[in-house]
């Protein structure tokens, strides 16, 4: 007779109370959207300074340590109930969710590429940076093949 | 000259009996020529030994499977010679003289320079020899009896190499060559008739045929505010990379890597004024690419 009280109770405990409201799976969606555009616009950044179109190759190893300081942040964005069943507008396909374990090999592929990357372009090797930018770049290219609809 | 003096002679003669300006076969030139041309990426399955083949291509003859092309002499083209690696890429033709399907692309191919075959003949003889029996292909019934590919040659192939047209600018030229005869990006970009040609005045316009939808990469027409620049394109072959800063995947990443990453900064720059002269899509498309 004690037990649907005690399991009232434990539940209210556990419920700590959302201070700016819970996040909406639309929020979560916000949220990785720019994650990834923030990843893109590095992306671009490097690029522009690789081909040479931008004289500031110091600037590489900046970009290349914020990319590897956020790799890690990847799989944590895509939690349950923010696929396109949920979010319509989310790129993300259902074989994240479905896929767990594919996905987070790709996801740790990227994580792995970025770090080495950073360890380059700290060094101002700028050819070895182009090569390894490009094992970053084609592991981004690599998961979204599988996880992400194509936007053509 | 040379080949009058060979035409008595013996076979030890054979040599003399090339032109005098053929080149030796560069199997590093013939790497890059391979990587861009796609030569491993049908003739390999996954997980598999290069070109060994096995590969799955379904196209609506049916499913072919790549086969080996490893210098094994039973399996492969270990017993091939170069004259008959130059009938199959130029004239569509098997050792034997049989027609040959063109799920090879002996229809872009044949475009192929005298120098550049001789680069990817020395190229093939560094794969390993791989002693695998090819997967016969699976095709429908009316694409079975090869005498169906002679009526298909009168509309889909005219025979090479490469030919720059009058008057055309040498840079263009050279890239129309890496686009159309070596790298076909209209394989997997143009879409094709039903019984698989080319269909003209679609050049790149996309399919969604297999192994993978391929998008429409005609340019934007002037002015419209998706319209890539040449930098991009170049950026594009150098790294995969859009302009948007996303990559591409699969097998264009594949292509980039092993084949327009590798060319001379010359031949990606030609890759890319060919690539933007080809006809504009149309204005009104929807597409927002």
């Amino acid at each position: 007779m004690h037990r649907p009280i005690a399991s009232v109770l434990i539940a209210a405990t556990l419920a700590t109370p959302a201070v700016a409201g819970d996040p909406t799976p639309t929020d979560l969606v916000d949220y990785r959207e720019t994650y990834f555009e923030g990843l893109s616009k590095h992306m671009k950044a490097i690029g522009m300074v690789v081909k040479g179109k931008v004289a500031r190759p110091a600037d590489l190893a900046g970009h290349a340590q914020a990319i590897a300081a956020v790799s890690d942040h990847l799989t944590g964005l895509f939690p349950a109930g923010t696929g396109p069943d949920a979010v319509p507008t989310t790129e993300a396909l259902p074989a994240v969710w479905t896929d767990p374990d594919g996905f987070k090999a790709k996801a740790a592929a990227f994580s792995e590429k970025a770090k080495a990357f950073a360890a380059i372009a700290a060094k101002g090797d700028l050819e070895a940076s182009k090569a390894a930018f490009f094992a970053v770049g084609k592991a981004c290219g690599d998961c979204h093949d599988t996880f992400r609809k194509d936007d053509h | 000259m040379l080949g009058v003096v060979a035409l008595g002679g013996s076979p030890s003669d054979a040599a003399a009996a090339q032109p005098a300006s053929a080149v030796a076969g560069d199997p590093e030139a013939g790497a890059v020529l391979a990587g861009l041309a796609g030569c491993l990426a049908c003739h390999t399955e996954e997980g598999g030994a290069p070109g060994a083949g096995g590969y799955a291509l379904p196209t609506q003859w049916g499913t072919f499977h790549g086969p080996n092309i490893t210098p094994d002499p039973e399996h492969g083209l270990g017993a091939w010679t170069f004259e008959d690696f130059e009938r199959a890429m130029r004239h569509g033709r098997d050792p034997d003289g049989r027609f040959l399907y063109p799920a090879f692309p002996y229809p872009s191919y044949t475009g192929i320079s005298d120098d550049d075959l001789r680069h990817l003949w020395a190229w093939l003889q560094f794969l390993d020899p791989v002693a695998q029996p090819d997967t016969p292909h699976d095709l429908n019934p009316g694409a079975r009896a090869r005498s169906v590919l002679g009526l298909w040659r009168m509309v889909g192939f005219r025979r090479g190499p490469f030919e720059p047209a009058r008057g055309e600018d040498p840079v263009l030229a050279r890239g129309r060559y890496l686009g159309e005869a070596v790298a076909h990006c209209g394989g997997c970009h143009t879409p094709r008739s039903g019984i698989g040609v080319p269909r003209r005045g679609a050049e790149l316009a996309g399919t969604d045929a297999p192994p993978e939808p391929s998008p429409d990469i005609r340019p934007h027409p002037a002015g419209d505010p998706h319209a890539w620049s040449h930098d991009d394109r170049v950026t594009l072959l150098a790294y995969g990379m859009t302009p948007e800063g996303d990559f591409v995947g699969g097998e264009m990443m594949r292509l980039v890597e092993e084949g327009t990453r590798r060319l001379s900064d010359a031949d990606r720059e030609a890759l890319a004024r060919w690539w933007h002269s080809v006809p504009p899509r149309p204005a009104s498309s929807a597409d927002d690419r």
